[in-house]
């Protein structure tokens, strides 16, 4: 009770009654006036608080109210008289508190005797003491991780509250100190946990729970709860899209992953690159994550697929920068793929097909600790259209041929304690020919990529709530890429083995103190082989332009890299002011040795000389949350980022053995309004600046093994704004807009250009809607910037070849028109049984606008025109899922 | 669920088929130009000297003593730049451009040291630092000096003139059988030019101020063309067709045999050409490349070229004069 009232000593009350003229004054004696002389005035020796008036509360400040008290010569209190009104509830108050009033009588003459008095009796509103706590939380399943909704959930003396569909519960006004929770609901046991409460504190608790119909009977009377730490915060900035409403999205023919190219800070990929080009960083500098697998690509070749089942995916979560300190190796975006749970039982899966490929995902449960699924994709474009068209088609287009496949055991061997074995693969093959009746002009380009990968997965949930995952995978990497122009040749191989070990340790150790610790290390042994010139293919930062025949010369080298680290890691999430704010400091410290068998080029028979470096990152990270309202949060995050240079840069011949890390410091800060189920604003301003960066080396005659130099530094800085409404009963959508720079500079000091991947603005809107009786229509929008590009301004006769040359002006000075499409998508669900089929059409650039894509050139390089991306492409395809 | 119309949309759509068409043939004459440069000998020592004429062609025929701005450019190419020679040979001013003076032909020296700035050698490192990274050489092994021409239009062209360097980082073995079995280059010589219509074949008869009446064609009549060339050993020597000879294979650091492709463009001052270019790969054994002429659909006079040009940078030609009546 918020309540302070002033007491005036009776002393003073006294002598302000004889001194005072105007609030006091002297009662009158029962005897005659002068006749007596007051020898001890009153003392109260019982004061009576009165009550704050509840109807004066809200008007935020006190009063003070001056009352005549007649004090018997018993010292009670027999006459209580407003002198000076403060209001009728402020007057009540403090009357009825002063008739409970007890004095010790005053004395006149040396006697007690009765008297009057003035007492001022002062009402000031403050602050109540906390007298109360919260309890605040979230009931999930064990198994699954998903919230549980309508689960009852009583504290002792605070009662009972329901979780909502998010499986969340809260009390606002529990005594402090030990109370009993108890959860129930259906499907559930009743089950006890305990938890002591602290007055004016806020407890956030996330209760696992084992549902009761995943358990055999005899197992059902063993129930238990485990007290978990709080759900791991997404990043400062990330956003996350449960695979459900990605695979809703237009334009990604049901594939969730897909849904990342719509995602804010994401640019627009060039048709069929299926690049991820994520806040103007370079693609490779962005890197993949599935369940804390490292994988090199997401996307197939040409990014029409995704690499993993878009049935295996319990959501994907992209993290532009400013992610936290359990991540590394990497100076751009982070994607983080979840892989979903297997069904509690029986046998459920789905088989999907469209024009590109079918998919098929089979999920298993043999025993509620025993589970398995198995997906695979498959291509078939390769073999149907040389049916339909002519035979040799595939010589001229480069058609994709690719397939993956997962797979996935999973062992329960306790109720907090979850083994999974898992497997991935990917493989990619992309292949056309230019015939031309002059062999100097034929041109073959083979591309052939992949990946494996096992990986063991252990989850374990501690009694005392700690977390800890412990994912060692090892697994392959290939990439070749063969091409020839004429007899000018340009190959380009790189096979590694990849091993990984990632383990972390996740704790609340107090109520406002979540603590992560961890190692993630990976070892890389590369083998990479490179003949042609040191221009082809071609790096971001040097002259081209699309199709120009490479030059002719050719070198060549192959060699071995290992580039290793083993970094741990450790961050706090703090909580504070009741946990409205959230400090996360962070630091990992990862230690890299590189190396490569040989530090210079090769030699008669000299033999080869290799090079061990060592280079350690420190890098700390920060990120702090402060949500002063529910739907309001302020976020700022800011950290450093190493990668260590791709194999084939350290070749002695192409590029330099002795290349560095190469760094990035990303700082951002955003706020977030609103909730995503009814609407949120998202705003995140950015600045990331990179150094070190591998580019050519500068010198007309680079120095042996110095083909390519450290010396490079980036800066990229822009807006992102997210506007979403998640996935609730019939709507969902978001609208992405992201204003950006990316630049580039070769040194220090050199001018900046704009990166090869800078576009200035992208906009994507994504909208689908439940129109009923099965039928969705939803569609996307897409409006971007076109990528710079170096202008060729005139070109010169060969007459060593007969062919044209380009002359190049400034670089990236140009850029390709705007980029603007829409794609729509309708699909239609209906039930067969126990069997659920969807069936689409999604139509992908319906305005069939010729967009820009690249830039083409006459022969003689005095005509610009541009290749355009894809006409209107209805996909239509269905799944069938049980 | 797939359906013909849907693959033939998606082969449509693969293809990028929506890339833009030029009516950028490069054979057809319509205005002065540079086709092609020889060198003489085709390939040169460091130190020795060859001499260059041009084949500077315009509607006409061919242009004589055209005012031609030759050089030597001794700049190297940079890293990042994908063409044969550096831009900066086209600037005026740069004391690396040497001026070979005006004219249709000129006569120049390969620089003492062009093995160093543009073959196989490290340049003179500069103290405390490694030495340079030597020139990587072409498919066929060969190094270039670059030469610049200039022509009266304003159109830059280079002719870069092949040097005979001794490979570098090799083996004593190899060394000696790259020195003593390596046959510097020749230039291509056109055997004969020959067409077929409908009418049969026939031999073009060069356009070399003999006094030979030109061939008579029909307007808009289609012709076969086949240019052909010698006949080469197969071990290395001197020839005018496709040589065979030896090169330093980059990735197995060991000799290797090759055989020179030969590449005809063809160029006319009307009609149109099925091919700009046409040729044979070094493992294709023929000795001829053929193409498909149109003759214009009025009458008059077609000044016809094939220059050949040889995998090591060898340069020959032939001009030809044609009569069209309707």
């Amino acid at each position: 009770m918020n309540r302070r009232v002033f007491l005036p000593c009776v002393a003073a009350a006294a002598v302000l009654a004889v001194s005072s003229p105007v609030l006091a004054q002297e009662a009158a004696p029962p005897a005659p006036a002068g006749a007596h002389k007051l020898t001890r005035p009153p003392r109260l020796v019982t004061f009576i608080e009165a009550p704050f008036p509840e109807s004066e509360k809200a008007a935020g400040h006190g009063a003070t109210v001056v009352l005549e008290l007649g004090i018997t010569a018993t010292g009670t209190v027999d006459k209580v008289a407003v002198v000076q009104s403060a209001g009728a509830a402020f007057d009540e108050a403090a009357v009825g508190a002063a008739r409970a009033f007890v004095f010790e009588p005053a004395e006149v003459d040396g006697k007690p005797a009765a008297i009057r008095i003035l007492y001022q009796y002062e009402f000031v509103l403050k602050a109540e003491a906390p007298t109360t706590a919260i309890l605040a939380g979230q009931i999930r399943d064990q198994r699954t991780r998903k919230p549980l909704a309508g689960v009852q959930v009583a504290v002792t003396g605070a009662g009972s509250a329901t979780t909502d569909a998010e499986g969340r519960f809260r009390f606002d006004t529990v005594a402090p100190g030990p109370h009993t929770v108890s959860i129930s609901g259906a499907g559930l046991a009743d089950v006890e946990t305990s938890e002591t409460l602290e007055a004016g504190r806020q407890t956030t608790v996330t209760y696992d729970v084992e549902l009761q119909d995943s358990k055999p009977a005899e197992d059902r009377d063993d129930l238990e709860i485990v007290v978990a730490p709080p759900a791991m915060e997404k990043q400062v900035i990330s956003t996350q899209v449960a695979a459900d409403e990605a695979r809703r999205v237009p334009g990604t023919q049901g594939d969730v992953l897909k849904v990342v190219e719509n995602l804010p800070g994401v640019a627009r990929a060039s048709v069929g690159s299926g690049q991820l080009v994520v806040w103007g960083a370079a693609p490779e500098d962005t890197h993949v994550y599935v369940d804390d697998v490292p994988v090199p690509t997401l996307y197939h070749q040409g990014g029409f697929r995704s690499v993993i089942h878009s049935d295996m995916v319990s959501s994907v979560e992209l993290m532009p920068g400013g992610w936290g300190p359990d991540y590394g190796r990497g100076i751009g975006g982070l994607v983080k793929v979840d892989l979903g749970p297997i069904p509690k039982d029986g046998v459920h899966g789905s088989v999907s097909s469209d024009l590109l490929d079918s998919a098929a995902d089979v999920r298993a449960r043999f025993s509620d600790r025993v589970a398995v699924e198995v997906a695979g994709r498959k291509s078939y474009l390769d073999a149907l259209l040389p049916v339909f068209t002519s035979s040799n088609v595939g010589q001229y287009i480069p058609i994709p041929r690719y397939y993956d496949a997962q797979t996935r055991v999973l062992w329960e061997p306790s109720r907090t304690a979850r083994v999974e074995l898992g497997g991935l693969i990917s493989s990619d093959a992309v292949s056309d020919e230019v015939p031309s009746t002059d062999p100097t002009n034929v041109q073959k380009q083979t591309h052939d990529s992949g990946f494996r990968r096992v990986w063991l997965r252990y989850f374990k949930q501690t009694a005392d709530g700690a977390e800890m995952v412990v994912v060692p995978s090892l697994g392959t990497n290939t990439d070749s890429l063969v091409d020839a122009f004429g007899p000018v040749p340009t190959e380009l191989e790189v096979n590694a083995t990849v091993a990984s070990l990632r383990a972390s340790w996740r704790k609340r150790v107090t109520n406002w103190i979540t603590l992560t610790a961890g190692v993630d290390g990976q070892f890389t042994q590369s083998h990479f082989r490179r003949t042609g010139s040191t221009t082809s293919p071609p790096r971001q930062g040097d002259d081209y332009v699309f199709g120009q025949a490479p030059p002719n010369q050719v070198a060549h080298d192959d060699g071995t890299i290992i580039a290793s680290s083993i970094a741990p890691y450790a961050s706090a999430d703090v909580a504070i002011a009741d946990g409205h704010v959230h400090v996360v400091p962070g630091v990992r410290f990862d230690p890299y040795l590189v190396t490569t068998n040989r530090q210079y080029p090769p030699f008669g028979t000299t033999p080869a000389h290799g090079l061990a470096s060592e280079s350690t990152a420190l890098e700390p990270r920060l990120s702090v949350r402060w949500t002063p309202l529910p739907a309001l949060t302020w976020k700022v995050g800011w950290g450093q980022y190493h990668e260590p240079p791709a194999p084939a840069d350290l070749s002695a011949v192409f590029g330099n053995p002795t290349l560095g890390l190469e760094s990035a410091e990303h700082i951002l800060g955003g706020v977030v309004v609103g909730t995503p189920d009814i609407l949120s604003f998202e705003a995140t301003v950015f600045h990331s600046t990179s150094q070190n960066l591998a580019v050519r080396s500068p010198l007309p005659t680079p120095l042996a093994a110095q083909a390519l130099v450290s010396t490079g530094i980036g800066r990229s800085r822009g807006v992102q704004v997210l506007v979403r409404k998640q996935l609730s009963k019939r709507f969902f959508g978001w609208i992405t807009y992201t204003l950006s720079q990316s630049q580039r500079a070769v040194a220090p000091g050199a001018p900046y250009y704009d990166y090869g991947f800078d576009q200035t603005h992208v906009l994507s809107a994504v909208a689908s809607l439940d129109l009923g009786h099965g039928f969705e229509l939803g569609g996307r929008f897409r409006y971007a910037t076109g990528y710079p590009r170096t202008p060729v301004t005139g070109s010169y006769f060969d007459g060593k070849t007969g062919t044209f040359e380009p002359i190049f002006g400034p670089l990236n000075s140009i850029r390709i028109p705007d980029f603007v499409q829409l794609d729509v998508r309708v699909s239609k669900r209906f039930a067969i049984g126990d069997t659920n089929v969807e069936a689409y059409l999604d139509v992908q650039n319906v305005t069939n606008r010729g967009n820009p894509e690249e830039f083409v050139y006459s022969l003689d390089y005095t005509q610009r025109r541009y290749i355009t991306g894809l006409p209107i492409l209805p996909v239509a395809g269905a799944r069938v899922s049980w | 669920m797939v359906s013909r119309a849907a693959l033939v949309a998606i082969a449509v759509a693969l293809s990028s088929a929506c890339a833009p068409t030029f009516d950028d043939s490069t054979s057809i004459i319509s205005a002065p130009r540079l086709l092609a440069v020889q060198s003489t000998p085709a390939e040169a020592v460091a130190g020795g000297a060859f001499s260059l004429s041009a084949l500077y062609v315009g509607p006409q025929g061919v242009q004589t003593a055209p005012q031609l701005d030759w050089a030597t450019c001794l700049l190297q190419t940079p890293s990042d730049q994908p063409g044969p020679v550096n831009p900066a040979c086209f600037g005026s001013g740069s004391s690396d451009v040497v001026s070979l003076g005006k004219g249709g032909t000129a006569n120049a020296t390969v620089p003492s040291d062009a093995c160093l700035l543009f073959g196989p050698n490290s340049p003179p490192p500069t103290p405390g630092q490694p030495s340079p990274r030597p020139t990587d050489p072409d498919a066929t092994g060969g190094y270039y000096l670059p030469i610049v021409v200039g022509d009266p239009a304003g159109q830059w062209s280079v002719a870069p003139e092949r040097i005979t360097c001794p490979p570098s980082g090799v083996t004593q073995d190899v060394l000696a059988v790259i020195s003593a079995g390596y046959v510097p280059n020749v230039n291509p010589a056109i055997a004969s030019l020959s067409s077929t219509s409908g009418s049969g074949p026939a031999t073009v008869v060069p356009a070399d101020g003999s006094g030979v009446q030109p061939m008579t064609v029909s307007a808009g009549q289609q012709f076969a063309l086949s240019v052909s060339w010698a006949s080469c050993p197969t071990s290395p020597q001197a020839c005018s067709g496709a040589e065979t000879y030896l090169s330093l294979d980059s990735t197995t650091h060991t000799v290797v045999t090759l055989r020179e492709s030969i590449v005809a463009s063809w160029y006319a001052t009307g009609g149109s050409f099925a091919s700009d270019r046409s040729g044979r790969s070094g493992v294709d054994p023929g000795l001829d490349a053929t193409n498909i002429w149109t003759a214009p659909r009025t009458s008059g006079v077609v000044h016809l070229w094939v220059v050949l040009r040889d995998a090591r940078g060898g340069v020959g030609w032939q001009g030809y004069t044609l009569k069209t009546q309707l």
